[in-house]
């Protein structure tokens, strides 16, 4: 009786504990299940936004020569070949070029692939046709470069793919290779592990996994690299539950995609696609069965069989599978035979602008920050279109580094620094943009950041205040010294540059030598006031103070507010902000902003006539005449030269017919650099211009404008034809032959100086 | 910007061929009634003809970008406006100062309802056009109608 009750307790205290562990099991596998599938519906990767360069437009006549075309390629990852063969690849022969440009998806909808070819003439497209039959075509664009992304330091990249476009010879080497009944098992394949477990034995250590794909997958995905028993079981409970709720070709794409096959600095490569891309420069569909090989041979040991790394281990590996491929009927014994007698080649390093561009990037961020939130663009997939052209972007950082390096030899220091924005003339897109000589070390960002003094860069504000007001090119200036009481901070007394006066001149001659002392009587007598309203108009958003000096530039800038303000100049009167993005798509392409063109006139198209003009005297007989001895001559470039006091910063702004560009060069230390504007930046903006492709600038004359020439020692007008400087006028305010110049209405340049200087000292703060 | 829709009142600025047909009618109309006036069979014959006057066509002068510009004004005719401007200001990269990429963008704006764009999409390809006088007269017109419209009613 004892031994029956005492058995009957037992019986009951394992039941409890048996339902118990039933409850608990239970509820650890609903856990876990929740946890998997909240998991693998959700995003499943944090994908960071991915940045590309502008589309390259290519048409018969377009000025490109066959080297900056390959450049370009080489640029967006496509690979040369003996002969174009799939997506992404070209060739070329003598001045010919054959391509085939990958599917692209824009904003406006799909671009499917192409094949191009194109015939060089000197320095420019002679010819292009399409597919075999040599079709003309009249326009193509290039599928864009791949110039970065945003994502934290250390971050997995991946290109994502679905199960259609996943290659079969892929699939059947996979699973032939690491889970050869994937499709009949559960998650977990007990005969597997099985018979890695007598091979291991037999081989007295591991040589075969047996693990299958599912538990590969939950491994990666949701467990830690730990090996103990219980994260096996966790690992295998995790894959049935996941082979329960989703087929098999949802888990062997998830597979595909999150397999980890190798690194790139801080970059964990994730994924065939990417893993081809990054290894062969070649779309997965495209890949040999040798190569397919290494790629599935890599899943033992991403770096142990690296192909650029360790090649002998990678071959031996690669050989291996492709034995197996032979073996298991997924490959012919010719293609075998040909595969295995192949090398490893074809994966050297090439040259590529990912993540080549951190100061554009950076401006990217900035006019993106309004609407994405930062972790938006580390893991949404986002694909942000721009307007960078990588070319561009290459002169631009080359010739800032190189003319540096040259002006610290001859000054004799080291810390020089400098910054160049290029825009589209037009349309204000920002082509290029470097934020140090240094383009790699991201950080202090000149372009965007430095504040910088912009000397006499703010005159053509000074002088379109005056022409709005009046003025005409030919109005007399008196270049005389001056005085200017200030309130608090007792006299001001500006000098030219050359420590001379330079009497009566005529406007535009003040502007182009850059006269101080004409310049600031000639705002003084305009107004601060329409001077700031100037300045205001002309795009810079920011609070200016009413200092006189402000009329010889002593307020600061950022070279990129710079070039806002001369981008309304160039661009006939017209503001246009500039913008670095065309527009951003989400992950599945869908269009989520766009920014679009938009003008807005500021100044009329007569008064920035004759602003430009005066402008490129600058080039023509003021303080940038370097300029004529330079290839540029003949653009007919409009620019200014900028000095700040004691040296210490150097611009230069000029447009010609297609570009506007903005140099800055300085110290961060704001120490004197020695350097003039025409001496340091203009150096930089000749050298990089001379090797961009840009037509002369011709601005449209606009109705209200007429021609005369001009005495510059009497004032007089004479009549076309007659010996003088040509200039023009608004017509009706052209000078009187007599000899008398035509004032302002309100002018006061006859008026003593000083008595109106004093009269209006009061508003000085 | 928020889009909204706008009603086209019917003396708005219609599609270039439509307005060119209807130009040629109310030609041909008019002559046909001169015509008529002093008919002799034999001249009544043939309705169209050398005696009719060709209308004034807007030839847009184009270059590289022709295709994107002809595709554009198709996508504007069939009221694809956000197609047409994508369009244009792939052109307009290409062309950056060719007036009549810039007056067409002017008038995707003024069917967007966009009025104050309008004006100044017209006044930036006036600013363009140079000595163009039929391009002029165009812009002109979308302007005034765009000043019009944008007026609170």
């Amino acid at each position: 009786m004892k031994r029956s009750a005492k058995r009957k307790r037992v019986v009951a205290l394992t039941a409890v504990v048996f339902i118990f562990f039933v409850i608990f099991a239970g509820y650890t596998v609903f856990r876990l299940s929740e946890e998997i599938r909240q998991r693998f519906d959700g995003k499943r990767w944090s994908l960071p936004a991915i940045v590309y360069a502008r589309p390259l437009e290519l048409y018969p006549g377009l000025r490109l020569s066959l080297e900056m075309l390959e450049e370009e390629l080489q640029l967006s990852g496509y690979r040369r070949e003996k002969k174009e063969k799939g997506a992404g690849s070209y060739a070329r022969n003598g001045s010919t070029l054959r391509l085939v440009t990958r599917d692209f998806q824009y904003p406006s909808g799909p671009e499917p692939s192409r094949q191009l070819t194109i015939t060089f003439a000197a320095e420019h497209i002679a010819t292009l046709t399409s597919g075999e039959g040599g079709k003309p075509v009249s326009l193509a664009r290039l599928d864009p470069a791949r110039i970065g992304s945003f994502h934290p330091t250390v971050h997995e990249d991946r290109l994502i793919l679905t199960r259609e476009e996943i290659p079969r010879l892929l699939v059947e080497t996979l699973l032939a290779i690491e889970d050869r009944d994937f499709y009949s098992h559960h998650g977990i394949a007990p005969l597997g592990i099985a018979r890695a477990l007598f091979a291991n034995i037999r081989a007295g250590k591991t040589v075969q996994g047996g693990s299958t794909l599912t538990q590969q997958l939950v491994k990666n995905l949701f467990l830690n690299r730990e090996r103990t028993l219980w994260r096996k079981a966790q690992e295998a409970v995790m894959a049935v539950i996941l082979e329960y709720h989703y087929g098999k070709d949802e888990i062997l794409t998830a597979y595909m995609n999150e397999v980890f096959l190798g690194q790139d600095d801080n970059r964990a490569v994730h994924g065939f696609a990417l893993a081809s891309q990054f290894y062969f420069r070649r779309q997965l569909q495209d890949l040999r069965p040798d190569q397919i090989a290494v790629l599935v041979g890599m899943v033992k040991g991403p770096s142990a069989y690296d192909p650029r790394r360790n090649p002998e281990k990678c071959l031996e590996r690669r050989n291996v599978v492709l034995e197996n491929m032979a073996t298991h009927g997924i490959l012919t014994k010719a293609a075998y035979t040909e595969a295995a007698a192949r090398p490893i080649a074809e994966v050297a390093v090439q040259k590529n602008g990912f993540n080549r561009f951190p100061a554009f990037l950076e401006l990217i961020k900035q006019q993106l920050a309004g609407e994405y939130r930062e972790e938006d663009l580390r893991t949404n997939g986002l694909r942000i279109l721009t307007t960078l052209d990588p070319q561009l972007q290459y002169q631009v950082e080359k010739n800032l580094q190189e003319t540096i390096a040259a002006l610290e030899n001859k000054q004799g220091y080291q810390d020089l620094e400098g910054a160049v924005i290029i825009t589209g003339r037009e349309n204000g897109e920002v082509l290029a943009l470097a934020g140090g000589k240094n383009p790699l070390s991201p950080g202090f960002n000149r372009a965007l950041q430095a504040r910088r003094p912009i000397g006499s860069l703010v005159k053509p504000a000074v002088y379109l205040a005056a022409l709005k007001k009046g003025y005409t090119l030919a109005s007399p200036l008196e270049d005389r010294a001056v005085s200017l009481n200030i309130e608090g901070s007792g006299k001001w007394r500006p000098e030219n540059y050359d420590h001379k006066e330079h009497g009566r001149v005529p406007l535009f001659t003040a502007l182009a030598n850059s006269f101080n002392l004409a310049t600031v009587h000639l705002g003084m007598d305009v107004g601060l006031d329409n001077v700031r309203a100037a300045i205001r108009d002309l795009g810079y958003g920011e609070a200016i103070e009413p200092y006189p000096s402000l009329l010889l530039g002593a307020v600061n800038m950022s070279p990129f507010a710079v070039s806002q303000m001369y981008q309304t100049i160039a661009a006939g009167g017209f503001y246009t902000a500039l913008r670095a993005i065309s527009s951003v798509m989400a992950a599945d392409h869908t269009p989520l902003t766009r920014y679009g063109l938009a003008v807005e006139q500021r100044f009329s198209p007569e008064v920035i006539y004759l602003l430009t003009h005066a402008m490129q005297r600058v080039v023509s007989e003021g303080t940038a005449t370097a300029l004529l001895s330079s290839p540029l001559k003949g653009l007919a470039v409009a620019g200014k030269t900028g000095t700040s006091d004691n040296f210490r910063d150097s611009w230069f702004a000029g447009f010609t017919g297609d570009h506007l560009a903005v140099v800055w060069l300085g110290r961060d230390d704001n120490t004197s650099i020695n350097l003039s504007g025409s001496a340091g930046a203009l150096k930089v903006w000749e050298k990089i211009m001379r090797e961009v492709v840009s037509s002369p600038l011709k601005p449209v004359e606009p109705e209200g404008i007429s021609w005369m020439t001009f005495d510059r020692a009497t004032f007089a007008g004479g009549s076309n034809g007659s010996a003088g400087t040509r200039l023009p006028f608004i017509a009706g305010s052209q000078p009187l032959a007599s000899a008398s110049p035509v004032l302002p209405s309100k002018g006061k340049t006859k008026k003593d100086a000083a008595g109106v200087f004093e009269t209006i000292s009061g508003w000085f703060k | 910007m928020k889009e909204h829709k706008v009603q086209y009142p019917m003396n708005n600025l219609s599609p270039p061929s439509l307005f060119s047909l209807c130009r040629t009618l109310a030609v041909l109309f008019l002559v046909l009634m001169i015509l008529g006036g002093c008919a002799t069979p034999r001249k009544a014959e043939p309705p169209l003809g050398p005696v009719v006057p060709p209308p004034q066509e807007y030839k847009p002068v184009t270059g590289p970008a022709a295709a994107l510009y002809t595709e554009a004004e198709k996508a504007l005719q069939s009221g694809r406006l956000a197609e047409a401007e994508m369009l244009l200001e792939r052109a307009l990269r290409i062309e950056p100062r060719n007036p009549y990429y810039w007056h067409t963008m002017a008038q995707v704006k003024y069917r967007q309802g966009k009025y104050r764009e309008t004006i100044q999409f017209c006044l930036k390809a006036d600013s363009l056009a140079g000595k163009q006088p039929q391009l002029a007269t165009r812009n002109k017109e979308l302007l005034q109608q765009a000043k019009k419209a944008a007026q609170p009613q």
